[in-house]
């Protein structure tokens, strides 16, 4: 765990929905190349947490600080241009889309030509498309999703549908990748193969991950480092062999009563 | 002259329902006020034409950049609040009848509810046929390219558009801003060939009209809309006698539509003319037997 400057850092940030408070007083910090790990029981906040990071939920105070720069006030978008890209507990493919367009769009979100050259159909237009078509299909390829390339996403089985979200994250070339439930839904089989694909390309593009999941083995053995919320508060943080003999983590997953805001 | 009217009113009407189909069969947004656009561009031509002596061509133009205008400034408070799908179209409605009403109080140059008459006859044919082609290919272009993908994204999951890195406000934008150009041509064109133009010209049934062809052709589509849009000018002239029962006829076609398919008769599919070719190759083939 190197200590310098964090590639995410998150200081003492608060969430609160009306007089719930969903997030309270949570600091993380994540260095580069780091595979971190985000568990606790339903309603913690987790998903919250990452709502926060990608700006759909404004913190009401605290700071967010992405590669040294403040994410505040940013919208989404521009979040997403920043290097952070994310999959989606529930899943959230462009259905009616194929496979490849589905994969492309991260790299065309702000087009490289002109509306003019667009409707003038330019000779640049057919060439940027099928240099974005050709990245993509790399994409794919890498994620074994190649020989469905066109296939409308929506028709695809869970599991793949699942892959190609993962798919979709990584062709926005993020340098923080950010994970909920990548394996929910997901058979034993299923879940190895994920786990597999994820050390893969943990390596491969060298990428930092953050992911939130239930299944806790799939947990132990990919992430470096752990946090855990509770209530929407930090319970703990370490490596996995501290989090599983953590008596305050066993006693959060046994249960307790939430504290009245 | 009479099949050439029909035909004028055709194109007209394809050139504006190009313009809906990016924003609604694309998009994603509902506009049932669109023909307030083409009011704005309409009386934009007209004023322009007449009272600064602006020649025609440059006056159907400026009459679209106008609508632009007009719709950056109903559009960006409207989209920037995330008024989502139902408040947007709220807002076209209130929006089509500001301006009916504006117009028909404005007694100086736009000579209030009597309209502004003696326009010359200056969209013939020719001209109209050039810029429905025209327009149609534009349209076609943009589609196809990387912007018309990120307005399918939009359309179909928000969300995750946004996740990806795609400015929605501005992608919403641009397409309001295409789409009322587009409208605000087609006004101007048909006010130079009806050569009256009245603030009633361009009522809400008129909005209604531009929608079906969108709503009944199909969303992710261009072929399907503009056939529509054709139709539903050619068709109404067959079925005179029924003339009162339009409306009801768009509500019970609406209702089925939405029923048994939402995406419209041609959703996510184009008009494809390999068949043409297929049928060509085996007449050859049958002419060599």
């Amino acid at each position: 765990m190197t200590k310098q400057t964090p590639l995410l850092d998150v200081s003492r940030m608060n969430i609160v929905f009306g007089g719930l408070r969903a997030i309270e007083n949570v600091s993380v910090q994540v260095s580069e190349d780091e595979f971190i790990g985000l568990i606790g029981p339903n309603g913690a906040g987790k998903t919250t947490f990452f709502n926060a990071i990608t700006g759909y939920v404004k913190p009401s105070c605290g700071e967010i600080l992405f590669d040294g720069k403040s994410l505040a006030r940013k919208p989404p978008s521009k979040i997403a241009n920043c290097g952070i890209s994310r999959t989606f507990q529930n899943i959230r493919l462009f259905p009616k889309m194929t496979v490849l367009e589905n994969v492309s769009t991260p790299m065309h979100s702000t087009p490289k030509y002109s509306v003019w050259a667009a409707m003038l159909g330019l000779p640049v237009v057919k060439r940027v498309q099928a240099e974005t078509d050709r990245r993509a299909m790399e994409f794919l390829e890498i994620l074994g999703l190649g020989e469905h390339k066109n296939r409308q996403a929506g028709t695809l089985p869970y599991g793949l549908q699942r892959r190609l979200e993962i798919a979709r994250a990584l062709a926005a070339s993020p340098k923080l990748l950010l994970l909920d439930e990548p394996a929910a839904g997901m058979n034993n089989d299923e879940c190895s193969e994920l786990i597999e694909l994820l050390r893969e390309i943990h390596k491969m593009f060298s990428l930092t991950v953050m992911m939130i999941e239930h299944h806790i083995d799939i947990v132990l053995k990919l992430c470096s480092r752990i946090y855990v919320l509770n209530l929407g508060q930090l319970l703990a943080e370490g490596t996995p062999k501290q989090i599983q003999t953590d008596p305050k983590v066993i006693k959060a997953y046994l249960g307790e009563r939430r504290r009245k805001a | 002259m009479y099949l050439q009217s029909l035909a004028i009113f055709a194109c007209v009407n394809m050139i504006a329902v190009a313009g809906l189909v990016l924003l609604t069969g694309y998009t994603g947004i509902f506009s049932i006020g669109h023909a307030g656009f083409m009011a704005v561009g309409a009386y934009a031509a007209v004023i322009s034409f007449k009272y600064l002596a602006v020649p025609f061509l440059p006056a159907i133009i400026a009459g679209g950049f106008v609508a632009v205008l007009i719709s950056v400034i109903i559009g960006y408070p409207a989209l920037r609040s995330m008024m989502a799908g139902d408040a947007f179209a709220i807002v076209m409605l209130g929006f089509v009848s500001v301006v009916r009403i504006s117009i028909t109080n404005i007694k100086p140059v736009f000579n209030a509810s009597f309209g502004i008459s003696d326009i010359p006859r200056l969209s013939t044919m020719s001209v109209v046929l050039a810029f429905t082609i025209l327009s149609v290919w534009f349209m076609r272009n943009f589609l196809k390219s990387h912007y018309g993908k990120n307005c399918i994204a939009i359309q179909q999951q928000e969300t995750a558009a946004e996740m990806v890195g795609i400015n929605v406000l501005k992608t919403k934008l641009i397409a309001l801003m295409i789409s009322a150009f587009y409208a605000g041509v087609a006004g101007g064109l048909f006010s130079f060939f009806a050569t009256y133009l009245a603030p009633t010209n361009f009522s809400e049934a008129k909005s209604d009209d531009l929608l079906a062809a969108v709503v009944l052709g199909g969303i992710n589509t261009l072929s399907g809309p503009l056939l529509a849009a054709a139709i539903l000018v050619v068709l109404p002239e067959f079925l005179r006698f029924l003339a009162i029962w339009r409306l009801v006829f768009y509500g019970a076609a609406f209702v089925v539509i939405m029923q048994f398919k939402p995406e419209g008769l041609m959703g996510y599919r184009e008009i494809s003319f390999k068949w043409v070719g297929r049928l060509y190759g085996k007449v050859r083939g049958k002419a060599r037997d």
